[in-house]
C-alpha cells in the first residue's frame, strides 16, 4: 500500500510540474460515457449478477510537449449502484461505489481515430447496506488499487467526439474476515467533448 | 381360545373360580397373560403411609417415555398428603411432584384428576381436585405445563373464582362444547363433607364445569348434569356416537347413569332410555367403557358391590349381558380393559382381583392365578384405581395398581412378541396433544370400513373408570400375518386413513399431520463485504393436509420445550435461522396451521 501512496504522489507531481511548464500547448477533453463494469469477485457475481452499470466523467489534457503531444492525463470519476440479493436468505441488498482515477495515456493520432492506452491508480470507496435482519446494517470502506486502460476517441469535430475504453483494474480490500476482489473489467462508451483552458 | 370360552362363560363364585384355576388352567398356558411384579426394582410403591386411589399414566416432560401421576388422599391421619409425579427414567422413576410444582398438597387430598391439553400447546396440563372433609379451602387447582414437564398453578384462570369447598371424586375432560378446546368437568360439587348417603330432592343444580374459553381462562358454570347423589367414577365418552362426548357416572345412592351431550355442551340424562339400570342404593363405583365384542361401538362395564356387570351395546342400547363377581372382599372400585394376550380382543382387569381374557365374543374367561403372576394384585390391601401404559416401551399393556391401605404395584406385562400396533395423536383438532374424544378403527389391510374385517375399535379418552388415566395412545393386539388399515376420527368429523400398517409399531398421526422432508442445513449467507453463518430450514407440503394457511417455526429446547421463531406462509416453505454458532448442536420444529388457525403436529430436525 505504501508503494501505492509513492506512486501516485510521483504521478501527480510529475503531472503539475509538466501542466504548470506548458500553457499554451493545452488541449483538454470532458467525456461522459456509461457502461457495465464486471467485477471478478466470485461473491459479487453470485449476489449482484455478472456486471453491474457504471457511470463515468472524466477531465483529460493532453500534455503539449511530452513525445510530440501523444501523453494525456485524466482524472475519472466513476458512480456505480447496484441491487442484489444475499446468497442464502435472497434479501436484498445494496453496493454504491465510487472511484476517482488518475491516468496516464500514450495517444496514437490516426487522423479522427486516436487510440490510446495506459496505467491508472484507482482510489475507491464503496458502501454496502444489508437488510435489517442481518448481523449489520452496512459496510463502508475505501482501498487504492491501479488500472490499466485501452481504447480510442473518435473525433466528429474540433468540438466533440466519442470515446470507447476498455479498463482493467485491480483491487482487493479486507472487511473484517471477507477478502473482496473489487477489481475488474469495465467497458465504456459516451461523449467526448473537447476545449482548450 | 373360543372353544374354551364357551366352557367359562359366567363365573359368579369364588370358589367356582378356584377349581376351575386348578382344572383348567394348563389350557390357558400358552400364549395367555403373565406379569410380574416390578413395583420395587422402579421404586413406584408410593408413601409409607399410603392413600392412593388414582392414577395417570402420562409423559410429562415430553422425552418420550410414560410418566407415572399417583393421586393420593390423607391416610392414617396425615394431612397435606402430596401427589406422586413418578418420572420414568428408564431403569428407575423418581418422585419429583414437588419439584415440578404438581404435588398438589392440600388438607385431605385428591381424588380425580386429569392430564389434558388444556391450551393446545402440545403438552399435558392437570386438573386435579381436592377432596373436602371439613378443612377449608379445599378448591379444585389447575396446572399448566411448560412443556418441560415443571408446571405453574393457574388456578386464578377460572371465573368466577371457587368459593366453595368441594368433595370431588371422578373427573372429565374433552371438548364438550366443540369450540376446539378440552373443557374440565368434576363431579359432586358441593361443600358437604362425606355426602355419600345424601339424596337431595329435587336435583341441585350445581356448578361443575370449567369451560374452557380458549384464552388461558376457564367459565365456572352448570351444563345440565345436576347433583342427585354421591359419584364416584366418571367416563367421557361418544357413547350415543354422534360426534359429541357424553359422560356416565358411577354412583353410590342413585344409579348409576348416562348423561348425553347436544353438541354445544349441554347435557341431559338418558341413562333409563339407553338400558342403564334404574335399581337405586347399589354402590358402583367405576364405569369403563370399551368395545368388548370388536363389533364398533362401545359396550361397559360398571364394578362396584362386588361385582361387574358388562353391558353390550346393541344399536346404540344397552343390556347387561354378564355379571362376575370381584376377587375376595374387594368391593370393586375399578376395571379396566385392555388386549394384554396380544390376540386381538378385549381382556379384562378386575383392580386388584383377577384377569379375564376374551374369547373374542365378549365373553370373559377367568385366568388361573399360576400363569398370571396375580398374588401381586389380589395380594393388594384396599385396591382402588389400576391403569394401564406400556412404560417400558415394548409394546405391551403394563398395569399400575393404586392400594389407599398398602404399597401400590406396578405389572409388567412379559408378553414379548410384535402382536401389537399402538398409535399415538400428535394432535388433534383442537391443536392440542393426546387425541382426546378420537375414534380409531382398525381393519385387516385391504379391507377399510368392512365390518367383517374389523380387529379393534378405540376411543381415547381421559380419565374414567375409577379415577384412571391410561396413557393417551390407543394399544391393540394383532395376528403377525397381516397388514392393518387404520382410521381415526376426529370429534369434529374429519378422518384420517393409514394403509398397510405392520405390526409391532407405534404410529404417530395428527389432525393435522406434519410437514415432509423437514431438512436444516447451515449455510454461509454472503454479502461482498460481510458474510453469516445461517440454517436454512427447509420442508415440503404434507399432501395429506387441507386448508394450510402458514406453518410456524421452533427451535427446540430441553426435553422438547418449544420456543417459537417465526411463522411464514405456504408459499415460502423455507425459514433461515440466524445468530447460530457452528459448534452447536440446534433441533428444529415446524408445524402447519390451518384456516382455523389449528396448529398440527410438529415435525422434527436436528442440525449437527
Amino acid at each position: 500500500m505504501r508503494k501505492a501512496h509513492t506512486c501516485f504522489f510521483m504521478f501527480f507531481l510529475f503531472t503539475a510540474v509538466l501542466y504548470a511548464g506548458n500553457r499554451e500547448m493545452k488541449g483538454s477533453r470532458l467525456s461522459v460515457t456509461g457502461g457495465a463494469y464486471f467485477m471478478q469477485d466470485e461473491v459479487f457475481k453470485e449476489v449482484y449478477g455478472d456486471s453491474a452499470w457504471a457511470f463515468y466523467g472524466e477531465y483529460s489534457y493532453r500534455l503539449p510537449f511530452i513525445l510530440k503531444q501523444h501523453i494525456e492525463i485524466g482524472v475519472e470519476y466513476r458512480f456505480l449502484s447496484d441491487k442484489g440479493k444475499l446468497t442464502v436468505t435472497k434479501e436484498e441488498v445494496d453496493l454504491m461505489m465510487s472511484d476517482i482515477t488518475f491516468s496516464l495515456r500514450y495517444l496514437f493520432d490516426l487522423k479522427r481515430f486516436i487510440p490510446f492506452i495506459g496505467p491508472g491508480l484507482d482510489y475507491i470507496m464503496y458502501k454496502e447496506k444489508y437488510p435489517p435482519t442481518f448481523p449489520v446494517s452496512s459496510t463502508k470502506g475505501s482501498v487504492l488499487g491501479f488500472s490499466f486502460q485501452g481504447g480510442c476517441y473518435y473525433d466528429f469535430s474540433s468540438s466533440l467526439g466519442a470515446k470507447v475504453c476498455v479498463k482493467y483494474s485491480h483491487a482487493q480490500t479486507e472487511e473484517g474476515e471477507v477478502t473482496a476482489d473489487i477489481g475488474g473489467i469495465g467497458i465504456t462508451a459516451g461523449l467526448v467533448f473537447r476545449f482548450n483552458l | 381360545m373360543s372353544c374354551q370360552g364357551c366352557c367359562l362363560r359366567i363365573l359368579k363364585k369364588p370358589a367356582l373360580i378356584l377349581a376351575c384355576t386348578f382344572i383348567l388352567s394348563p389350557l390357558f398356558l400358552s400364549g395367555s397373560i403373565h406379569f410380574t411384579n416390578v413395583t420395587q426394582k422402579y421404586n413406584v410403591g408410593g408413601y409409607s403411609y399410603f392413600g392412593a386411589h388414582g392414577i395417570c399414566w402420562v409423559d410429562v416432560n415430553s422425552d418420550g417415555k410414560l410418566d407415572l401421576y399417583i393421586k393420593n388422599e390423607d391416610a392414617k391421619g396425615v394431612l397435606n398428603v402430596e401427589n406422586i409425579l413418578y418420572i420414568n427414567y428408564g431403569s428407575i422413576f423418581s418422585d419429583e411432584a414437588f419439584l415440578r410444582g404438581v404435588s398438589d398438597a392440600y388438607p385431605n387430598g385428591t381424588h380425580g384428576a386429569v392430564f389434558a391439553d388444556l391450551d393446545n400447546d402440545k403438552d399435558f396440563d392437570l386438573f386435579s381436585t381436592t377432596t373436602y372433609e371439613g378443612i377449608s379451602p379445599s378448591y379444585n387447582h389447575i396446572y399448566e405445563n411448560d412443556g418441560t414437564g415443571y408446571f405453574q398453578d393457574i388456578t386464578d384462570s377460572i371465573s368466577p373464582s371457587q368459593d366453595i369447598d368441594t368433595f370431588s371424586r371422578g373427573v372429565a375432560a374433552a371438548d364438550f362444547d366443540g369450540d376446539g378446546d378440552i373443557d374440565l368437568y368434576f363431579s359432586n360439587p358441593l361443600s358437604e363433607a362425606k355426602p355419600f348417603s345424601t339424596q337431595p330432592s329435587p336435583p341441585q343444580q350445581l356448578k361443575n364445569f370449567y369451560l374452557n374459553n380458549g384464552d388461558g381462562t376457564f367459565t365456572w358454570t352448570y351444563r345440565g348434569i345436576e347433583w342427585n347423589g354421591f359419584v364416584q367414577g366418571v367416563s367421557a365418552v361418544d357413547i350415543d356416537q354422534d360426534g359429541d362426548i357424553d359422560i356416565a357416572e358411577a354412583k353410590w345412592a342413585p344409579p348409576s347413569t348416562i348423561y348425553l351431550n347436544d353438541g354445544k355442551g349441554y347435557f341431559h340424562k338418558a341413562g333409563g332410555s339407553l338400558g342403564l339400570p334404574l335399581t337405586i342404593n347399589v354402590k358402583d363405583n367405576g364405569i369403563t367403557f370399551a368395545d368388548i365384542d370388536n363389533d364398533g361401538d362401545l359396550d361397559f362395564a360398571v364394578i362396584g358391590a362386588h361385582r361387574i356387570d358388562i353391558y353390550k351395546n346393541n344399536g346404540g342400547i344397552f343390556h347387561k349381558y354378564n355379571s362376575m363377581s370381584t376377587a375376595g372382599s374387594n368391593a370393586g372400585f375399578h376395571c379396566c380393559f385392555g388386549d394384554f394376550d396380544h390376540d386381538g380382543d378385549l381382556d379384562l382387569y378386575e383392580s386388584g382381583g383377577y384377569f379375564y381374557q376374551n374369547d373374542g365374543q365378549g365373553n370373559f374367561i377367568y385366568v388361573s392365578l399360576n400363569v398370571s403372576a396375580l398374588m401381586a394384585s389380589l395380594n393388594t390391601v384396599d385396591p382402588r384405581s389400576s391403569a394401564l401404559g406400556d412404560f417400558d416401551g415394548d409394546g405391551d399393556l403394563d398395569i399400575y395398581i393404586a392400594d389407599k391401605r398398602g404399597y401400590n404395584v406396578l405389572l409388567r406385562n412379559d408378553i414379548d412378541d410384535s402382536n401389537w400396533i399402538q398409535v399415538e395423536v400428535l394432535s388433534d383438532q383442537t391443536g392440542g396433544t393426546g387425541g382426546i374424544g378420537a375414534k380409531l378403527t382398525l381393519y385387516k389391510g385391504g379391507h377399510l370400513g368392512e365390518s367383517g374385517f374389523l380387529k379393534g375399535f378405540r376411543e381415547i379418552t381421559g380419565e374414567y373408570g375409577y379415577l384412571a388415566q391410561d396413557m393417551p395412545a390407543a394399544h391393540f393386539g394383532v395376528s403377525q400375518s397381516s397388514t392393518y388399515d387404520l382410521k381415526i376420527e376426529f370429534l369434529n368429523g374429519e378422518q384420517r386413513i393409514i394403509n398397510s400398517i405392520v405390526p409391532g409399531r407405534k404410529i404417530q398421526t395428527a389432525y393435522i399431520l406434519p410437514p415432509i422432508n423437514f431438512t436444516g442445513e447451515r449455510k454461509v449467507n454472503r454479502a461482498l463485504f460481510y458474510y453469516e453463518n445461517v440454517i436454512q430450514l427447509t420442508w415440503s407440503a404434507n399432501p395429506d393436509n387441507n386448508n394450510i394457511t402458514k406453518y410456524r417455526i421452533y427451535r427446540v429446547q430441553q426435553w422438547r420445550k418449544l420456543e417459537y421463531i417465526d411463522e411464514v406462509s405456504t408459499e415460502d416453505l423455507v425459514c433461515y435461522i440466524r445468530d447460530t454458532s457452528s459448534n452447536t448442536q440446534y433441533t428444529f420444529a415446524v408445524t402447519a396451521v390451518d384456516n382455523n388457525n389449528i396448529e398440527g403436529a410438529p415435525a422434527y430436525v436436528t442440525v449437527e
